[in-house]
């Protein structure tokens, strides 16, 4: 529904304004001018020819109007008018939409060291956006607001699939970044902004905790260059209690998406007490080592109090600091601290001479002296990532 | 840097020794009277301006008695939410949002009731510019207190050295008895040809209309002087008269930006606020402190010492430096320390035989030192009382000793602060040196330092940006109608930051906060996404003080280097780059949380997955 609030092609759409609206057929076409209203038209089951269904393959009917969804590992299986535990898939008479599609609650320009991504591009900004819904429940989401909530229920913004590519004629800007929420939560609309955006020589990166099936993975690895995921620990019992999913698909899912040939980070954000344990975070080092290669580079962010973990302190960076030794000593060549700035570990030095080749305030790039192809300034060895 | 302004400076007590009294006696109380009476002996003040000048003072004094009497509260009270601020700002700057909140009201309290103290006082200081003569004037509305004691002191022999002081010097003697059209015909050719004079030596006048006619305006009220005045104040005045350059300009902006919002008294009024003004004016005894007098003063101290830790805390935890930094910058300002001791063990030894305080900027040493700045205060105070002013003679025998050793800031020689910044600044990294440059003191710490932006954390919330963000939000049917009303808005936040505009600037301005508006309104989303970074750029270069900054923003080495001596001489690196290492290591680690033991994060068990 556009509620005309500006002079270019905008729409906010609300469910609360789109039930309303439903007393009135005078609606619909207005609504089949935005892609959240076609979303909603689809729910509504007025315009189903328009509506966006989950990507086939990721999902099945089932007896009795019942669809069992195959994107993540929980295998929704809803009624019709239920909604997956991601907060985007709802099943409509017997088949499965998505509300995400073409409704990204957050759209920005940002540092692409803000995903966070140190070897690829560094320095250059990224379109960055996100969609309400989530298949996690961490309890101290950094963006909560949006990702525990369902993408209609949201103010959002109005951006066609080309649309986000488009944009981006006579800029600087040369990625499109999938992060903030879950983008297996919005892969449907992901894969299909990346492979207009990827047509246009625009690359395409995500941030996602990856709790999604290998194929889903591997599908999502096809319309990236690059991803960073998150790891939150090395222990089933943090994943269970703190993010209410399970740690083992997401290491199948990274192994998958790796084999896709994608530029991958690993991210960890560490809260105190509940995932510092240097132990398991040593183990968490040395599967990455061993099965991404010592040349990934892994992020320790640091925890700001949020959300359901409002009352616990900062992580000292104390901690970080001797987590970041723990990474080194599992072989990692570039263990960065992140949220904590200025730190020696926001920097990027060469791993064989530990010639400084990134100097960073936070995500900012002071300076950058890599050579060539992303050549050490010293001893020329190339860095592992994306350059250019 | 002459002695001389040091050596005056230490006529004001450092804080430290505000509340310390002497033989009954507040150096600071000593100071004002000083500079009352060096005004008096300038001015040559007649019995008449004298009476009507003192009964001001009384009405400054039941003013300043009503005012203080709520102060005292409000400073207690500040220094209750500073103190518990500065714990929290040395557990590394976790800071609670109640204490944080407290911390500002209190703080933004404080400001008012001063600002409305010196707002009811502007009836008194209109009263009493009335009273005195263009001259007299000219003395209270060009030179400060500090800088009519220099005068009285004996500005008189000082024989300025380069050209355009020559010149601004010579500019005032030309002037001086002059009347009339001869006069005004005189102050218009004198200030041309300072303004030449400055353009060939390099340093031209930012704006030489308006300075022609500053410079002009202020020789024809210079040729009202008493010859006395003007022969003791025509150095300072000739500094004064110098052209604007871009810098100066930029810099006088600034401090007017400041001055709208925290109201300072006029210079005259400062000279009436002098304990016992109206006694003192009026010949007689100074008047002593009371203890509730002493004890505001003592809390004054205090608050100002909260507020210069919490300032430096800010800074100290968003440099976040480690143990071993923090280490390393401590002892560099423990050396200082000592070598500004050092050094000021033998400037007083030097400056001993000649019988003046010791310098520069240090307290003096001991009691007995402070017994003795306080003997010399009070006789200079005598001296002036009894209409006499003191020999040249004596500044020029100081100055000598200046010229043998000259002092660089706060007691330390140009070259010990020079290698003291350089031993600063390799403890730092370029990170760090990037975050000292951005650094302004403040009592709440910016945002950048205190939550910087987080990874993956959803858009920047920035002032700016929401602004643009709520007008594309307005309806386009409301939008044309209430146009112009909103860039009212928005140039009055404008202002209220950064400094009011002249009423032709104001148009210009108003008409690109439009542009701006119409041109993010014109943008879809996405487009608004990529160019928002844009947009809040060119709302943040319409402000006034953020124009005038970068035209002050000089070389970069320069201001390093300005800024790790500043961080080297602060008397609180030390003290405080300790306690955060010794709280560091205190506080240890955070014991494990039992995850069994927590509220769950909801799951999907047995088959219930579906949200509603």
């Amino acid at each position: 529904m556009d509620r005309g609030r500006g002079d270019g092609p905008v729409a906010r759409t609300q469910r609360r304004e789109f039930l309303a609206s439903l007393a009135g057929l005078a609606a619909i076409p207005a609504l089949r001018a935005t892609s959240a209203g076609r979303a909603l038209l689809s729910l509504a089951g007025r315009d189903t020819e328009e509506a966006h269904e989950v990507l086939p393959g990721y999902w099945t009917s089932l007896p009795g109007v019942r669809t069992s969804c195959h994107v993540c590992p929980l295998d929704c299986v809803l009624e019709d008018g239920e909604t997956c535990f991601c907060r985007t898939r709802t099943n409509r008479g017997g088949r499965l939409y998505t509300t995400a599609y073409g409704n990204p609650c957050l759209l920005a320009a940002d540092p692409i060291e803000k995903v966070p991504l140190n070897h690829f591009l560094p320095g250059e900004k990224t379109l960055a956006l996100g969609t309400g819904g989530c298949n996690l429940r961490c309890l101290y989401c950094q963006n909560w607001e949006q990702s525990q909530e369902k993408p209609l229920d949201l103010k959002n913004h109005d951006l066609p699939v080309e649309r986000a590519a488009d944009s981006l004629a006579g800029s600087d800007i040369r990625t499109i970044a999938f992060t903030y929420t879950e983008p297996i939560a919005f892969l449907e609309y992901l894969c299909d902004v990346a492979a207009h955006a990827r047509a246009k020589k625009i690359r395409c990166v995500a941030a996602t905790a990856l709790f999604a099936t290998p194929p889903a993975a591997k599908h999502l690895g096809r319309h990236l260059d690059a991803a960073c995921v998150a790891i939150k620990a090395f222990d089933e019992t943090f994943y269970d209690k703190v993010c209410g999913i399970k740690l083992a698909p997401v290491l199948e899912a990274t192994e998958a998406l790796a084999a896709e040939k994608v530029w991958i980070e690993i991210t960890t954000l560490v809260v105190p007490g509940y995932n510092d344990d240097e132990k398991k975070l040593g183990e968490l080092a040395r599967w990455i080592a061993t099965t991404l290669g010592a040349d990934t580079p892994w992020h320790l962010a640091r925890f700001v109090p949020q959300y359901r973990l409002a009352s616990v302190p900062r992580t000292p960076i104390e901690t970080l600091e001797r987590l970041r030794e723990v990474g080194r000593d599992a072989g990692l060549a570039h263990v960065y601290l992140s949220n904590v700035a200025p730190h020696e570990g926001n920097h990027t030095d060469c791993a064989r001479c530990g010639a400084r080749a990134i100097e960073r305030l936070g995500f900012e790039l002071l300076a950058n002296r890599l050579a060539g192809k992303g050549a050490c300034p010293k001893c020329h060895r190339r860095l592992a990532g994306v350059w250019a | 840097m002459p002695l001389l302004p040091l050596l005056l400076l230490a006529l004001v007590p450092p804080r430290a020794a505000a509340g310390e009294a002497l033989a009954g006696r507040d150096l600071e109380a000593l100071a004002a009277e000083a500079r009352l009476r060096s005004f008096q002996a300038l001015a040559g003040l007649d019995l008449t301006q004298t009476e009507t000048l003192a009964g001001l003072a009384e009405r400054v004094a039941g003013e300043r008695d009503r005012y203080l009497a709520r102060r005292a509260s409000l400073l207690a009270i500040q220094k209750a939410t500073f103190t518990a601020f500065r714990h929290q700002n040395l557990d590394g700057g976790e800071l609670t949002p109640l204490v944080e909140r407290n911390t500002a009201e209190a703080s933004h309290l404080g400001d008012k009731t001063r600002n409305e103290f010196v707002a009811s006082l502007a009836g008194i200081d209109a009263l009493a510019r009335e009273v005195l003569d263009p001259g007299q004037l000219l003395l209270v509305d060009l030179l400060g207190p500090e800088e009519l004691v220099r005068c009285a002191l004996g500005e008189a022999d000082r024989a300025p050295g380069e050209p355009l002081l020559r010149q601004a010097w010579g500019a005032l003697e030309a002037v001086a008895g002059e009347k009339g059209r001869t006069l005004e015909r005189l102050a218009g050719d004198e200030a041309r040809q300072l303004l030449a004079v400055a353009a060939r030596e390099g340093q031209p006048a930012w704006d030489p209309a308006a300075e022609e006619e500053r410079i002009a305006g202020v020789l024809e009220r210079a040729a009202c002087l008493s010859d006395r005045a003007a022969e003791r104040c025509r150095g300072a005045l000739a500094r004064e008269i110098l052209p604007r350059t871009k810098t100066e300009h930029a810099r006088e902006g600034l401090a007017r930006i400041h001055a709208e919002k925290v109201l300072a008294p006029s210079t005259l009024l400062r000279l009436l606020l002098a304990e016992g003004a109206a006694s003192i004016l009026r010949g007689g005894e100074a008047a002593d402190l009371t203890p509730e007098r002493r004890a505001v003063r003592e809390l004054e101290a205090d608050v100002e010492t909260l507020r210069d830790q919490i300032s430096l805390l800010n800074l100290l935890n968003g440099l976040h430096l480690s143990r071993a930094q923090l280490a390393a910058l401590a002892s560099c300002g423990e050396r200082a320390a000592a070598a500004r001791a050092k050094e000021a063990r033998v400037l007083p030894s030097a400056l001993a035989s000649i019988g003046l305080p010791p310098g520069p900027g240090e307290p003096p040493d001991g009691a007995e030192g402070r017994e003795r700045l306080g003997r010399e205060m009070q006789r200079l105070s005598d001296e002036l009382g009894r209409g006499r002013l003191p020999v040249a003679k004596r500044v020029r025998r100081i100055e000598a000793i200046a010229g043998r050793r000259p002092a660089g800031p706060a007691g330390l020689s140009p070259e010990a602060a020079a290698a003291g910044a350089r031993e600063v600044l390799a403890v730092l990294t370029p990170a760090q040196e990037q975050v000292l440059l951005d650094f302004n003191r403040c009592l709440l710490p910016p945002p950048e330092l205190k939550d910087p932006v987080r990874v993956g954390q959803a858009g920047g919330n920035e002032r700016r940006l929401r602004e643009l963000a709520l007008v594309r939000d307005v309806p386009a049917e409301r939008y044309g109608a209430r146009r112009a009303q909103i860039a009212e808005g928005a140039l009055f936040r404008l202002e209220k930051l950064e400094g009011s505009f002249s009423p032709d600037a104001r148009e210009a301005v108003v008409a690109e906060l439009l542009a701006i508006f119409d041109e993010a309104r014109a943008l879809d989303d996405a487009a608004f996404a990529v160019r928002s970074a844009e947009l809040v750029a060119r709302l943040e270069n319409l402000g006034l003080a953020t124009r005038l900054k970068e035209e002050l923003a000089g070389d970069r080495e320069t201001e390093l280097a300005s800024r790790a001596a500043n961080l080297l001489l602060d008397r609180y690196v030390p003290e405080l780059a300790r306690e955060i290492v010794a709280r560091r290591e205190q506080r240890g680690l955070p014991d494990p949380v039992d995850l069994e033991t927590i509220a769950p994060a909801p799951s999907c068990k047995d088959g219930k997955c579906a949200v509603d």
